[in-house]
C-alpha cells in the first residue's frame, strides 16, 4: 500500500490534547482568567493569613472591642474583641471549604447516577430520574429548616443537606451527555470493537462527561457560598463562634451596626460578592472553552 | 446570448478571526452572460458558496469583509448599491435555491405564506392574487395536488417536495438570475434525477440565467453550459462544458475528473490526487495547488499565475500555460 | 485465491423491524421495517457492493450483521457459525474478525484519545498486544499501512482533516486483523479528490490482507469500481443481485435501470441523446411500506398484479437474481 499518496502538506502542529486546546481558549478569555487569579489570591489568603496572624480568632479582649480597623487590628474587632481580619480569612476557610465539600460530594452522587441512568437505561434510569425529581420538588429551605431543625446545624449535617439537595443537577446534566456521547460513532465503534462496557464507561463517555461536570462544579461553588450565607441568616447555618462569611455578615441585622460598624458586615460581604461573581465568571468562561462549537 | 447579465472583477471576501485572515474569495473574475448557466465545481473550502453570497452582501460582515472587487450586475455594483436596492434585488432578480431545504424553509410558515411574501413584496400583488399564483407556482415546478400543498408546513413534504417548494419561491418574481447552491446534493439519486429534470425544463421556460454551485462533476456536466473551476479561494480554469471534459487543462480539474470512477469504463485504480484539501488557514505561497500538482514547477510555489485566455475562450490559470511571462492584457 | 463455493458470511431472511411507539403508554402501534427479509451470500476474499437511496435500509443491514443492532428475525452465519446464537464470550471474539468502517469521519473517532490509543484500544482489549508500548509500536505500524506517519500517532483527532480521519478509521479497524469489514459510506463523506485515495486504500487493504468487504454506498460508480458482486436494495428488500458485470450492463428490475439511468455520466454530449428515465413520485415511508410489489408505486411498468402480490425473488440467469413480475415473465 503505497504511502506517497499522502504526502502530509499540512503545518506539524504542537501536540494539542483536547484539554490543551480548552485551556489555550480559556486563557484568552481575560475576564475568566482575571477571576481565576483573584480566587487563588483569596484562596492562599484563606490559607495564609490565619497561620500567620499574631491573634487567633477565638481571643477575646474586652478592652480592644468594637475598634474601627487601625494598624494593630487591620480591620478592626468585633463586640468582643476579636480581630476581624483573621476572622475574615477564617471564615474564608469554612465557607470556601463548606463549598467544595458540597460541590465534591454532589458530583460524586450525581455523576455516579447520572452514569447509571444514562449508560443502561430501562428501569435503572427510570427510578433514578424519579428520585431525583422528588429530591428536586422539595422546596429547599423548608428541608433545610426541618433537617436542621431534627439533627442540628454541625458543619457535616449542612454538608450532608446541601449535597443532597443539589446531586439531582449533576445527574441530570450528566445523563444528557451520556445519552447524546452514547449516540455518537466512536461508541458504537468501540462496541464494534469488543470494547468492555467498564472501559467504554471510564475511558470514552466519562471524560467527556468531566468537562461539563467541572462546569456545573465551578458554578455551584458560587451557589452553595449563596446558599450558607441565606442560612446563616436565617440562624441555621454553622453557628458561632466558627466563623463563616455567612454568619459574620449577619451581624448587619441591626440599624446601628449597619450604619456605625461597617467593619463588621462590609468586609464578609465583599468576599461573598468576588468569590461568587468569581466562581461564576470562572464557570461561563470555561463552558464557553469546551464548547465543541466553536471548534472547526 | 452575449450580453453578460453579470460580470464579477477581482472578487476578495476575506474572514478575519484571531487565528489569522481567510481568503476564502481571492481575487475572482467571471461572468454570466444573459441566459445561460454557469456552473462552479470546486471541494470544501474553495469560495463557490462565499463567492455566491457575496453576489447580493450575504456574507456576514464580522468576521467577513468584501476587501475589494466590483460585481456589476445589470449595470450596478453590487458591492457598492445601499442597503434598500438591495433588498429590492434579493429575491427579485437575484434568487437563490439552497442545499438544505429544511433549514431555508421557514418550518412555522405554510408553504404559500412563504412563496406569496416574495410575490406581495417585490411584485406588488394582493394577498389573494399572491395565493393564486402560488398555487400556479407550484403547478410549474411539478408539485402534485398544488391546491393542498400551498397550505401545508414544510415538514409535510418530502426532500425532493421541499426543493421543489424552494425552487417555485425562487422564480416566482421571475429573476434574471438564479443561483442554486448545491440544491441537489442532500437528495437522493432518483429524485435529483426528478429535480435536475424539472430545472432544465424550467430553463427553457424562464429565460434566467443560472449559476449552478456543486462539487458533483456528473451534475455539472448535466447542467451546465460553461463551467468554472476553483479550489482555495481562486479560479483555476473556466470553460464550455464540452471543453473542460473532453480537454481539461488544469492539473486539479484533470485529476478531479480522473478521481472520480468513470462508470463507463474498466480501471483497476484510480488516478488519485495526493495531499489534502487546503487549510484556508495556512495557504502556500503562489499556487495554491502546488503541494499537491504533479506538474509543479518553481514558480508555482512563488507566484500565483495569471489567467490566461487561450484560443477557443478556454480561461486557465496555471503557468504551464503561462510560459512563465506576464502578460498585460 | 478462496475455495469454490466457500461463504464466509451467509445471511438468511434477515429481518430488522423498529417499533414505532405512540400513546401515553407507548404502546407500538407499528413497525418501521427497515429490513424486511434480506439473504445472501458473501465468498471469502469478494466485495459485494450494496446500493440503495434512503430508507432501504442498508445501513441497517450492515449494523445488524454485525450485531451492533439486535434482529428481530433470520440468521447470519460467519464461516458457519451461527452469529446471533454466540454468547458473550464467542461474540467477543468474533469482534475481531467483523469490523465496521462508518460514514462520518468526525463523529467517529474519540476526541479525547490520541491517534495510537484509537487504533491501538482494542489490541490490548482483546489481547493480541500485551503492554502499552506494544500496542503503541503496533498502532504506528498500522497507521503506516493506512498512509499516516509515526509521528501523527501522538496527535488528535482535530488535528486531521476528513480523510486522514477516515484512514484512522481504517486503521482502527485493520488492527484487531478482521476477515470481514462493512463499509458503511465509508468515502460518502469526503471531498471527491480524497475519495478517490481512501477508495485506492481500501481495495489495497482488501488485496494485501485478503480481506472481505461489504460495501454500502448510495453512489453506483463507486460501488461498481470496487464490487465483485452488487446488491440493489428497495425499502429493506434486495430487488436485484448479481455479478457487477450483470448488474451495470444489463440491469434487471426497473429500479436498478431507473437508478442507473439517473447517474449524472460525465460525457456532456450525451445529455441530449440519452432518454432518461425519471420515476414519479417520492421514496415511500418503510414505516409504511405499498402492498404488493414494494415498487410498484414509481414503477414505469406496473401491471395489476404489481400491486397485490409480491414477486418471487428468482435466479434468472446463474447468480443475477431478481425480484420483479415483469423479470419473472408474469405479465
Amino acid at each position: 500500500m503505497t504511502k506517497s499518496e499522502t504526502k502530509n502538506t499540512a503545518k506539524v502542529y504542537k501536540n494539542q490534547s483536547y484539554w490543551g486546546e480548552v485551556l489555550l481558549r480559556l486563557r484568552k478569555n481575560k475576564m475568566a482568567m482575571l477571576s481565576l487569579y483573584l480566587l487563588i489570591i483569596i484562596i492562599l489568603l484563606c490559607a495564609v493569613i490565619p497561620m500567620i496572624s499574631p491573634y487567633s480568632i477565638e481571643t477575646t479582649n474586652m478592652k480592644n472591642r468594637e475598634q474601627k480597623p487601625n494598624s494593630e487590628h487591620l480591620l478592626g474587632t468585633d463586640k468582643i474583641g476579636r480581630d476581624l481580619f483573621v476572622r475574615l480569612f477564617y471564615a474564608g476557610r469554612i465557607s470556601l471549604g463548606l463549598a467544595l465539600a458540597v460541590v465534591f460530594f454532589e458530583c460524586l452522587i450525581g455523576v455516579i447516577l447520572g452514569s447509571l441512568s444514562g449508560f443502561y437505561g430501562g428501569i435503572i434510569d427510570a427510578v433514578i430520574m424519579r428520585l431525583a425529581e422528588i429530591f428536586l420538588s422539595f422546596p429547599f429551605m423548608m428541608f433545610c429548616i426541618t433537617v436542621v431543625a431534627v439533627f442540628g446545624n454541625s458543619i457535616p449535617t449542612l454538608i450532608f443537606v446541601l449535597a443532597l439537595l443539589s446531586w439531582p443537577s449533576i445527574a441530570r446534566i450528566v445523563r444528557g451527555q451520556i445519552l447524546t456521547l452514547r449516540e455518537m460513532e466512536y461508541m458504537e465503534a468501540c462496541e464494534a470493537l469488543g470494547i468492555s462496557d467498564a472501559r467504554r464507561i471510564f475511558k470514552h463517555l466519562l471524560p467527556n462527561v468531566l468537562a461539563y461536570v467541572i462546569v456545573y462544579a465551578t458554578l455551584g461553588m458560587a451557589n452553595v457560598i449563596l446558599t450558607e450565607t441565606s442560612l446563616s441568616f436565617l440562624g441555621l447555618g454553622v453557628s458561632p463562634p466558627t466563623p463563616t462569611w455567612g454568619n459574620m455578615i449577619q451581624e448587619a441585622r441591626n440599624m446601628l451596626i449597619i450604619q456605625h460598624k461597617w467593619w463588621y458586615w462590609i468586609p464578609p460581604g465583599i468576599c461573598i460578592f468576588i468569590s461568587v461573581m468569581c466562581f461564576n465568571i470562572l464557570g461561563d468562561g470555561m463552558r464557553d472553552a469546551i464548547d465543541p462549537k466553536m471548534k472547526r | 446570448m452575449g450580453k453578460k447579465l453579470l460580470e464579477v472583477e477581482n472578487l476578495k471576501t476575506y474572514f478575519y478571526s484571531d487565528r489569522g485572515i481567510v481568503k476564502a474569495v481571492d481575487d475572482v473574475s467571471f461572468y454570466v452572460n444573459e441566459g445561460e448557466t454557469l456552473g462552479i465545481v470546486g471541494e470544501s473550502g474553495c469560495g463557490k458558496s462565499i463567492t455566491c453570497m457575496s453576489l447580493v452582501r450575504l456574507v456576514e460582515t464580522p468576521p467577513g469583509k468584501y476587501v475589494g472587487g466590483e460585481i456589476i450586475f445589470n449595470g450596478e455594483d453590487m458591492l457598492k448599491v445601499s442597503e434598500a436596492r438591495l433588498r429590492q434585488i434579493r429575491g427579485n432578480d437575484i434568487s437563490f435555491i439552497f442545499q438544505e431545504p429544511m433549514t431555508s424553509l421557514n418550518p412555522i410558515f405554510k408553504i404559500g405564506k412563504q412563496i406569496s411574501e416574495a410575490l406581495m413584496l417585490h411584485r406588488g400583488m394582493s394577498k389573494t392574487e399572491a395565493y393564486k399564483e402560488s398555487i400556479r407556482m407550484l403547478e410549474l415546478v411539478k408539485i402534485p395536488n398544488p391546491e393542498r400543498v400551498v397550505d401545508d408546513y414544510p415538514f409535510a413534504l418530502s426532500g425532493g417536495m421541499r426543493q421543489r417548494a424552494m425552487i417555485a419561491m425562487a422564480l416566482a418574481c421571475e429573476p434574471m438570475l438564479l443561483v442554486a447552491d448545491e440544491p441537489t446534493t442532500a437528495l437522493d439519486v432518483t429524485i435529483q434525477a426528478q429535480v435536475l429534470d424539472l430545472m432544465n425544463e424550467l430553463k427553457k421556460k424562464i429565460n434566467a440565467s443560472i449559476i449552478f454551485i456543486t462539487h458533483d462533476l456528473g451534475v455539472i456536466s448535466e447542467m451546465s453550459d460553461r463551467v468554472m473551476v476553483m479550489y482555495a479561494g481562486k479560479v483555476v480554469e473556466v470553460a464550455s462544458v464540452f471543453d473542460i471534459f473532453k480537454n481539461p487543462k488544469h492539473p486539479y480539474t484533470v485529476g478531479l475528473i480522473g478521481s472520480k470512477p468513470d462508470m463507463t469504463t474498466e480501471s483497476t485504480r484510480l488516478h488519485v490526487i495526493p495531499g489534502n484539501v487546503p487549510d484556508l488557514n495556512n495557504l502556500p505561497e503562489g499556487c495554491p495547488f502546488s503541494p499537491r500538482c504533479h506538474k509543479v514547477m518553481d514558480v508555482c510555489r512563488k507566484e500565483f499565475p495569471e489567467e490566461k485566455i487561450l484560443e477557443d475562450g478556454h480561461r486557465i490559470s496555471c503557468w504551464l500555460y503561462n510560459d512563465g511571462r506576464k502578460e498585460v492584457q | 485465491m478462496s475455495a469454490q463455493g466457500e461463504y464466509l458470511i451467509t445471511v438468511k431472511d434477515l429481518k430488522k423491524y423498529f417499533p414505532i411507539k405512540a400513546g401515553v403508554i407507548k404502546r407500538a402501534v407499528g413497525n418501521v421495517k427497515a429490513v424486511d427479509g434480506v439473504s445472501f451470500n458473501i465468498k471469502k476474499g469478494q466485495v459485494l457492493g450494496i446500493v440503495g437511496e434512503s430508507g432501504c435500509g442498508k445501513s441497517t443491514l450492515g449494523r445488524t450483521i454485525l450485531r451492533l443492532l439486535k434482529p428481530t428475525e433470520g440468521k447470519v452465519s460467519y464461516e458457519g457459525k451461527d452469529v446471533f446464537a454466540m454468547n458473550q464470550q464467542e461474540m467477543n471474539k468474533m469482534r475481531t474478525k467483523m469490523q465496521i468502517i462508518f460514514q462520518d469521519p468526525y463523529s467517529s473517532l474519540n476526541p479525547r484519545l490520541p491517534v495510537y490509543e484509537i487504533v491501538g484500544e482494542a489490541m490490548l482489549q482483546h489481547k493480541i498486544v500485551k503492554t502499552k508500548r506494544e500496542m503503541k509500536e503496533k498502532a504506528i505500524e498500522v497507521i503506516g499501512k493506512c498512509g499516516l506517519f509515526p509521528e501523527q500517532a501522538d496527535r488528535y483527532p482535530h488535528q486531521f482533516s476528513g480523510g486522514q480521519r477516515q484512514r484512522i478509521c481504517i486503521a482502527r479497524a485493520l488492527a484487531v486483523n478482521p476477515d470481514f469489514v462493512v463499509c458503511d459510506e465509508a468515502v460518502s463523506a469526503l471531498d471527491v479528490s480524497i475519495q478517490s485515495q481512501i477508495i485506492n486504500l481500501l481495495k489495497d487493504a482488501q488485496e494485501d490482507f485478503g480481506l472481505t468487504y461489504m460495501f454500502i454506498s448510495h453512489d453506483l460508480s463507486v460501488v461498481k469500481f470496487i464490487s465483485d458482486e452488487v446488491a440493489v436494495m428497495y425499502l429493506g428488500q434486495i430487488v436485484e443481485k448479481g455479478l457487477k458485470k450483470q448488474i451495470f450492463s444489463n440491469p434487471l428490475h426497473p429500479y436498478t435501470e431507473a437508478l442507473l439511468s439517473a447517474a449524472p455520466s460525465f460525457d456532456p454530449t450525451l445529455r441530449q441523446n440519452e432518454k432518461r428515465i425519471i420515476l414519479q413520485g417520492d421514496i415511500p415511508s418503510p414505516a409504511n411500506p405499498p402492498k404488493g410489489c414494494r415498487f410498484h408505486t414509481r414503477c414505469p411498468y406496473v401491471h395489476d398484479v404489481c400491486r397485490e402480490e409480491i414477486p418471487e425473488y428468482r435466479e434468472i440467469k446463474t447468480g443475477h437474481f431478481a425480484m420483479c413480475h415483469k423479470v419473472n415473465g408474469v405479465f
